[in-house]
C-alpha cells in the first residue's frame, strides 16, 4: 500500500564477516531475549520503536549520515547473536554496517489521512521480525507527509537497545544533524566503553561478594512468592502465551497529579511508591491475592560511565508486595516504600539470574516471577533538530511482553496512565474498566489514606449504581394472583376435556385430574391439613404423583417430596424433621412409613370413584403469598439434608416467568422426568397444567435411560424437556436422536452446562436451548438465558455457557466478602434477593439466620438476601457466568483454580464422554493435587488407546497443549460412569479415591529406556545435565534443566538425528513423553501412501 | 463478612420477626432492629437458635 522508494539505501548485508568483528559474551538479559527468540523465532514482542515528527525543510542526506555516525559509534547497534558450539549465544560486532534510510512517500494520499497512514506503516514495520543471527538489529525509516513534513522512525531489537538508549540516540542525532547541516565538526565525547565490555564485566562481577549478597537478598525476598497473578481475564489463559498486545490510556488531571506528589511527600515516599501501592492494591483486590510480585524496570545505568551508551541496560526488579492482614493504604505505602528502598541498591542483579536462582524457568503459559509491571517514566522531552520543529510521533505497537503493564508518564497537564495488555487475556472494554478502577483506587487513596485495603471500592458510583440497581434485575415480579394450583383450576374450567397427564399409555383429562386432586384435598383437609402444613409425598413417578401434588396444594398444604427408593429410616427422619403432618404414599410403603407417627394415606389404592366431589376445599381461599407451596431437601456440604420451605408467591412468579419466556400452549407436550425431590420437578409438573399443555410422565428411573427417553419423546410427540447437563450429554449421544423431531425446546439447569453439550444439542436437535440457574433456596431458577451455538467470540475464547440474566422478580448480586459489588468480569459470590427466596431451613433457625441475611441494597425495609455460596461473574453483556461452588475452588501452589475450567478442556478431547475434576489431598501429601475422573466415549474406546493408561497419557498431552501446567491434573481415573445423585448431578463425594500413585516410590526399580529413541534421549539428557543417568520419567526442569540447557539439548538431539524444537521440551518434559511425541510426529510426517491415479 | 471468626456480630430482627446477624460495627440495613445481643458468630447463632421458635413470617401467624 505504500510506495517504498529506496532513496538512500544499501542492501545492508549487515554484520560484516566473522572473524573481522569483535566477539563478546552476552549480558544475561540479552541471553534471555535470545532464548525467547529461539523459542518463538521471529516474534516481534521485543521490537522497540520511537518516532519523531519533523516539520520544516528536512536535510535527508544529513539525517542519513547522522544516523550512520551513531551506528558507527555504538557497537551495540552493529551487533548480532550467534550460538557457539556449546549452544551458548555470543555477541558478534560487525566493524561497520551501512544503515539504510528508506523513504516512504505519502504525498499522493489525501492530506487528512497521511498521519494515520504513517502511523499504521510504522506500526507494521515495528512488527516485522528481526533476524538476530544476521541483523542489522536497527531499522530506520522516513515517511514523507509533504515536502515540509516528515516522520522519522527508529526501530531496534531490545537486545541492543532500551528506552533510555532511544533518548541517547535522539540526543546524539540532535548534535550530529546540527553539525552536519551547519558544516561544522560534531561535538560528541568519545565513548568510555562499549556494550560488550559491560556484558563481560557483568559476568565477572557475578562472583563478587556484593553481587552474591544482593542475589541472596532477592532469593530470600522472593522465596515462596506466588507463581501466577490471576487477574480476572476476558479469555482463558492459553497453554503457550503469545505476544499480541495493545494499550489503553487514561489521564490523571493536573490537580490529581499534584495531589499524588503532595501525598507522597507527606509520607516521605516518592510518587513511584504511591502509584505502585495503588496499583498493587487494585491487583490484589482483583485477584484475591494478598501477596504479589510486580516487575518494575530500572535503568541499569547506575555507573556514570554507562550513561552515554546505547544498549540493553534496563533491568526489571521483581518487587514483592505484602498486602496481608488488610493494611490501611498508609500502611501499604509504608511496606511498599520499605521494599523499594531495599530493592533499589540491588537493582543491578540481572532479573535472569534471579529467575534461574529461584528455579522458575519452565512455564510457557506465563512469565516467571511476575506477570504485571509498573513504571513511572520521566516526562518526555523531544529533541530539537536544527531548523525543524520536532515533536514525538506516538506509535503503539500491537505487541506486549507482559500480561498487564501500567506505565505512568507525567506531562504539563497531569499524567498519562497507559495500560499495555496481552490481547489473548483482555479485551479493550476490560482494560478500560481496569483504567477506571485504577483512578478510583487512587482517588480513595488520596482522599482517605487510612482506609483499609478491603474498604476500597473498585467500582465507581456509576458502575455501582448500574450493578446494584440495573443489572441485578430485569423486570418486577408478577403481582400475586393466587397460588399455582388455582391457575391449574382456572385452566381446567377452560379446557376440562383436554389431556392433562399421559402416563404409561393412560391419560387423565384436566377434569379427571381436578376431580381426583379435589377428592384427595378434601381427604387431607378432613385430617386437619391447613395452609403451611407439610404433607409428605413419597410416590414413584406417575399420574398418582401429579394428583397427590395438586391434592396437597389444594388442601392448602405444602408438599414434601420424598424418594420411595430411599431407606425408610432416612425417610422417617426427614419427614419428622420437616414436621410433616400427613404422608401420601403407596400401599406397599405405607406400613414402614407409619413409624413416623402421622397419618398415612395410600394413593395407589385411593377410592377415587367413591369419594364425593367436595368442591373447592375451604382452605384454598386462605392461602397467602407467604404460605409454603413445597418443602424440598437439599444436602449441604456437611451432607445432612436440610428441609427448604418455599412459599407460594415465588413459585407462582416462577411459573408465570416461564410462561412469559416460553409461551406454552395446548399443542405443547412437556416431559416430566425430573425426580420429584429435585425442585425443577415442581415447575416441570405444574407449569404445563397452567397453560393447557399436556404433561407426559416418564416411568420411574426412565430419566436415566436415553434410549427410553428417545422412544418416549417420539411416541408422545414431546415438545419440551428439561435436562441436567450430565444427562443431556448422555442423551445427545443416543444414536436415534433424530427421532426426536417433535422437540422444540430444551431447558438446562442444575449444574454447569459445558459448551460442547450446548453445541452438540443445537447441532443435533431442532430446538431452542435455554440455560438457567437457581438454588433450592429460591423458587427454582432465578436466572435464565437462551444459548446460541458457539456463543460469543465466534466460539473461540469464551469457555462458558452463560446462565443468562435474572428472571422477572429476582434480584441477583455479585458481591465480595464485604458485600460490595465486584466489577464486571471479576468472580464474586452470588447473592439473591427479591421475590422467590425460600422461607428458610425448617426447624433450623440458626442455619437460616446465617444464610438469609439483611439485604443492604433493597428499597424494601427488612428484606433478606440469600448467600448462595456460588461463584459467578458478570459478563460485559449483563449476563452471568457460573464459575463453580465457592467451596470447590482450590489453590494449587498458591494459584486459584476452578476445576470447571479444566473439565471443559478435558471434554474437548474426542475420546472423553464426561469429566469431573476435584482437588484431593492424598494421604500424607503436603498440598492438594488435581484428580480428573473420566468416562470414555464408547465409540472412541474401541478405536485406539484400548487401555486406560495409554488413554490417560494421550489426554495428558492434550491438556498440556491447552492449559497452563499447574492446571493439568496429577491423576486421571477412568470410570465406567460418573456417580450421579438422585437429581442426576455428579456426586463428588461418591468419587472413588485413586489407588497408590504410579509415580516411582523410593527404592523402586528404575524404568529402562523402552527403545532407541528413549535411550538416545537419556544419553543426551545426562550429558547436558552432567549426571550419570537420567530416568525416563524424570522431569527435565525438576532435575536441573533450564532454558539454556534446553537449547543445548536441542542442538545435541539434532546432531543425533532427532528433530526437536525448544518448545517441545516444555510440553514434554520427560524422556518418555518426549520420545512418544517424537514418534507421533514421525508418523504424521511420514509420506502418505500414494493415491491410485 | 459473615464468615469471619474474629468479627463481632449483633443479632438483628425484621418486622416479620425473622432473625439474622450483622457486623456489630456497622449500622444494620433499614427495617432491621438490632437486639442487645452481640458476640462472635457462634454466640449470636446460638441465641437465635433458642429465640426464633417459629420460622413463619409474623404476618402469617394467627
Amino acid at each position: 500500500m505504500t510506495d517504498l522508494t529506496a532513496l538512500l539505501t544499501e542492501s545492508a548485508d549487515a554484520a560484516g564477516e566473522d572473524g573481522e568483528g569483535r566477539i563478546a559474551p552476552t549480558s544475561f538479559a540479552q541471553r534471555r531475549l535470545w532464548f525467547l527468540d529461539q523459542l518463538d523465532p521471529g516474534n516481534s514482542a521485543y521490537n522497540l520503536v520511537a518516532a519523531l515528527r519533523l516539520r520544516g525543510p528536512l536535510d535527508l542526506p544529513a539525517l542519513y549520515r547522522s544516523l550512520n555516525r551513531i551506528v558507527a559509534r555504538h557497537e551495540a547497534l552493529r551487533t548480532v547473536f550467534r550460538a557457539d558450539a556449546a549452544g551458548e549465544p555470543c555477541q558478534h560486532v560487525a566493524p561497520r554496517i551501512d544503515l539504510g534510510l528508506p523513504v516512504t512517500d505519502l504525498t499522493h494520499r489525501p492530506a487528512a489521512d497521511r498521519a494515520e497512514q504513517a502511523r499504521a506503516f510504522i506500526e507494521s514495520e515495528t512488527e516485522r521480525a528481526f533476524d538476530l543471527a544476521h541483523g542489522p538489529l536497527i531499522r530506520t525509516h522516513v515517511v514523507r507527509l509533504d515536502d515540509q513534513d516528515h516522520v522519522l522512525a527508529v526501530i531496534c531489537h531490545h537486545t541492543v537497545c532500551d528506552g533510555w538508549s532511544m533518548d541517547r540516540l535522539f540526543a546524539e542525532l540532535t548534535e550530529l544533524y546540527a553539525a552536519l547541516t551547519a558544516g561544522r565538526a560534531p561535538e560528541l565525547d568519545p565513548l568510555p566503553l562499549q556494550f560488550g565490555d559491560h556484558a563481560a564485566r557483568q559476568h565477572r562481577e557475578l562472583a563478587d561478594p556484593r553481587t552474591q549478597d544482593a542475589l541472596a537478598h532477592w532469593r530470600t525476598r522472593l522465596h515462596g512468592a506466588p507463581a501466577l497473578l490471576e487477574l480476572p481475564t476476558s479469555a482463558p489463559r492459553p497453554a503457550v502465551q503469545g505476544f499480541d498486545g495493545a494499550s489503553y490510556t487514561t489521564t490523571l488531571d493536573g490537580e490529581t497529579w499534584q495531589a499524588v506528589r503532595d501525598a507522597a511527600r507527606a509520607h516521605k515516599a516518592t510518587p513511584f511508591m504511591l502509584l505502585l501501592s495503588a496499583f498493587a492494591l487494585q491487583l490484589s483486590r482483583l485477584s484475591g491475592a494478598d501477596d504479589l510480585v510486580i516487575g518494575s524496570p530500572s535503568a541499569g545505568r547506575a555507573r556514570p560511565e554507562l550513561a552515554p551508551l546505547i544498549g540493553m541496560f534496563v533491568n526489571t526488579m521483581p518487587l514483592r508486595i505484602d498486602l496481608s492482614g488488610d493494611p490501611s493504604f498508609d500502611e501499604l505505602l509504608r511496606r511498599v516504600r520499605r521494599g523499594a528502598l531495599d530493592a533499589f541498591p540491588r537493582q543491578d542483579v540481572p532479573l535472569e539470574r534471579i529467575v534461574t536462582e529461584l528455579g522458575l524457568e519452565r512455564a510457557r503459559s506465563h512469565d516467571p516471577l511476575f506477570q504485571a509491571m509498573f513504571a513511572l517514566q520521566q516526562p518526555l522531552t523531544p529533541p530539537g533538530l536544527a531548523g525543524l520543529s520536532t515533536d514525538l510521533f506516538p506509535v503503539s505497537p500491537r505487541t506486549t511482553f507482559t500480561d498487564l503493564w501500567l506505565e505512568i508518564r507525567p506531562h504539563q497537564d497531569g499524567a498519562d496512565c497507559s495500560f499495555r495488555y496481552r490481547t489473548e487475556l483482555f479485551d479493550e472494554a476490560a482494560v478500560a474498566r481496569l483504567a477506571r478502577q485504577y483512578r478510583q483506587v487512587l482517588h480513595t487513596a488520596l482522599d482517605a489514606p487510612g482506609t483499609p485495603c478491603s474498604g476500597f471500592s473498585l467500582t465507581d458510583e456509576e458502575e455501582t449504581e448500574r450493578l446494584l440497581y440495573g443489572w441485578s434485575r430485569t423486570a418486577p415480579a408478577h403481582p400475586w394472583d393466587g397460588p399455582v394450583h388455582e391457575a391449574v383450576a382456572r385452566q381446567t374450567r377452560l379446557t376440562p376435556d383436554a389431556t392433562a397427564v399421559v402416563f404409561d399409555g393412560r391419560q387423565l383429562s384436566y377434569a379427571e385430574l381436578d376431580t381426583r386432586a379435589g377428592a384427595l384435598a378434601a381427604h387431607l383437609a378432613g385430617h386437619g391439613v391447613t395452609p403451611d402444613t407439610p404433607v409428605a409425598v413419597c410416590l414413584p413417578r406417575g399420574s398418582d404423583l401429579v394428583t397427590a401434588v395438586l391434592g396437597v396444594m389444594s388442601a392448602g398444604g405444602a408438599y414434601l417430596p420424598l424418594s420411595p427408593d430411599d431407606p425408610t429410616g432416612r425417610l422417617v427422619d426427614m419427614l419428622r424433621a420437616a414436621g410433616a403432618a400427613h404422608i401420601l404414599t403407596t400401599e406397599a410403603l405405607a406400613p414402614a412409613l407409619a413409624a413416623a407417627g402421622v397419618p398415612v394415606t395410600a394413593v395407589d389404592t385411593f377410592p377415587w370413584d367413591e369419594a364425593p366431589h367436595p368442591g373447592p376445599p375451604p382452605a384454598a381461599a386462605r392461602i397467602a403469598p407467604g404460605h409454603l407451596a413445597y418443602v424440598i431437601h437439599t444436602s449441604g456440604s456437611t451432607g445432612a439434608p436440610k428441609a427448604v420451605g418455599v412459599p407460594h408467591q415465588g413459585l407462582a412468579n416462577r411459573v408465570r416467568t416461564l410462561q412469559d419466556i416460553h409461551g406454552l400452549d395446548a399443542s405443547d407436550r412437556v416431559l416430566h422426568k425430573t425426580p420429584a425431590t429435585f425442585d425443577v420437578s415442581v415447575e416441570e409438573l405444574l407449569w404445563p397444567l397452567t397453560a393447557g399443555a399436556t404433561l407426559v410422565v416418564a416411568v420411574p428411573g426412565g430419566h436415566r435411560d436415553p434410549t427410553y427417553l428417545v422412544e418416549l419423546i417420539e411416541r408422545e410427540r414431546v415438545t419440551t424437556v428439561h435436562f441436567v447437563p450430565p444427562l443431556l450429554a448422555a442423551f445427545l449421544e443416543e444414536p436415534g436422536l433424530d427421532r426426536c423431531a417433535s422437540l422444540r425446546r430444551v431447558l438446562c439447569s442444575g449444574q454447569e452446562l459445558p459448551p460442547a453439550s450446548r453445541d452438540r444439542c443445537l447441532e443435533r436437535l431442532p430446538v431452542r436451548l435455554f440455560n438457567a440457574y437457581g438454588p433450592t433456596e429460591a423458587s427454582i431458577e432465578v436466572t435464565e438465558g437462551e444459548c446460541a451455538a458457539g456463543d460469543a467470540d465466534g466460539g473461540t475464547g469464551d469457555p462458558r455457557v452463560s446462565i443468562g440474566r435474572p428472571v422477572a422478580g429476582a434480584e441477583v448480586y455479585v458481591l465480595d466478602g464485604e458485600l460490595r459489588p465486584v466489577p464486571v468480569g471479576v468472580p464474586g459470590e452470588l447473592y439473591l434477593g427479591g421475590t422467590g427466596l425460600a422461607r428458610g431451613y425448617l426447624g433450623q433457625p440458626a442455619l437460616t439466620a446465617d444464610r438469609f441475611v439483611p439485604h443492604p441494597y433493597s428499597r424494601v425495609p427488612g428484606a433478606r438476601l440469600y448467600r448462595t455460596g456460588d461463584l459467578v461473574r458478570w459478563r460485559s453483556d449483563a449476563g452471568l457466568d457460573f464459575l463453580g461452588r465457592n467451596d470447590h475452588q482450590v489453590k494449587i501452589r498458591g494459584v486459584r483454580i476452578e476445576p470447571g475450567e479444566i473439565e471443559n478442556v478435558i471434554r474437548t478431547h474426542p475420546g472423553v464422554h464426561e469429566a469431573t475434576v476435584i482437588a484431593a489431598r492424598p494421604d500424607g501429601a503436603a498440598s492438594p493435587e488435581l484428580h480428573a475422573y473420566l468416562v470414555r466415549n464408547e465409540t472412541a474406546a474401541t478405536a485406539g488407546h484400548a487401555d486406560d493408561d495409554a488413554f490417560a497419557g494421550a489426554l495428558r498431552g492434550h491438556l498440556r497443549d491447552r492449559l497452563p501446567g499447574f492446571m493439568v491434573p496429577a491423576r486421571f481415573l477412568v470410570l465406567p460412569r460418573l456417580p450421579l445423585n438422585a437429581s442426576g448431578k455428579v456426586d463428588r463425594a461418591a468419587l472413588p479415591a485413586p489407588g497408590p500413585s504410579a509415580a516411582p516410590a523410593p527404592g523402586h526399580e528404575p524404568a529402562e529406556p523402552a527403545d532407541e529413541v528413549e535411550a538416545t534421549l537419556v544419553r543426551i539428557w545426562s550429558q547436558v545435565l552432567g549426571r550419570p543417568h537420567t530416568e525416563v520419567t524424570e522431569d527435565f526442569f525438576a532435575i536441573g534443566g533450564d532454558s539454556l540447557k534446553s537449547i543445548q539439548l536441542v542442538h545435541r538431539a539434532r546432531e543425533a538425528g532427532l528433530s526437536l524444537r525448544v518448545g517441545d521440551i516444555f510440553h514434554h518434559p520427560t524422556v518418555q513423553d518426549l520420545a512418544a511425541h517424537l514418534k507421533r510426529a514421525a508418523q504424521t510426517t511420514a509420506p502418505a501412501p500414494a493415491e491410485a491415479p | 463478612m459473615f464468615d469471619d471468626d474474629d468479627r463481632q456480630y449483633t443479632v438483628v430482627r425484621n418486622h416479620e420477626d425473622q432473625y439474622s446477624l450483622w457486623p456489630a460495627d456497622r449500622p444494620a440495613p433499614p427495617g432491621w432492629d438490632t437486639l442487645p445481643v452481640t458476640g462472635d458468630k457462634p454466640a449470636c447463632l446460638s441465641y437465635i437458635a433458642t429465640a426464633w421458635t417459629d420460622l413463619r413470617p409474623k404476618s402469617l401467624r394467627s
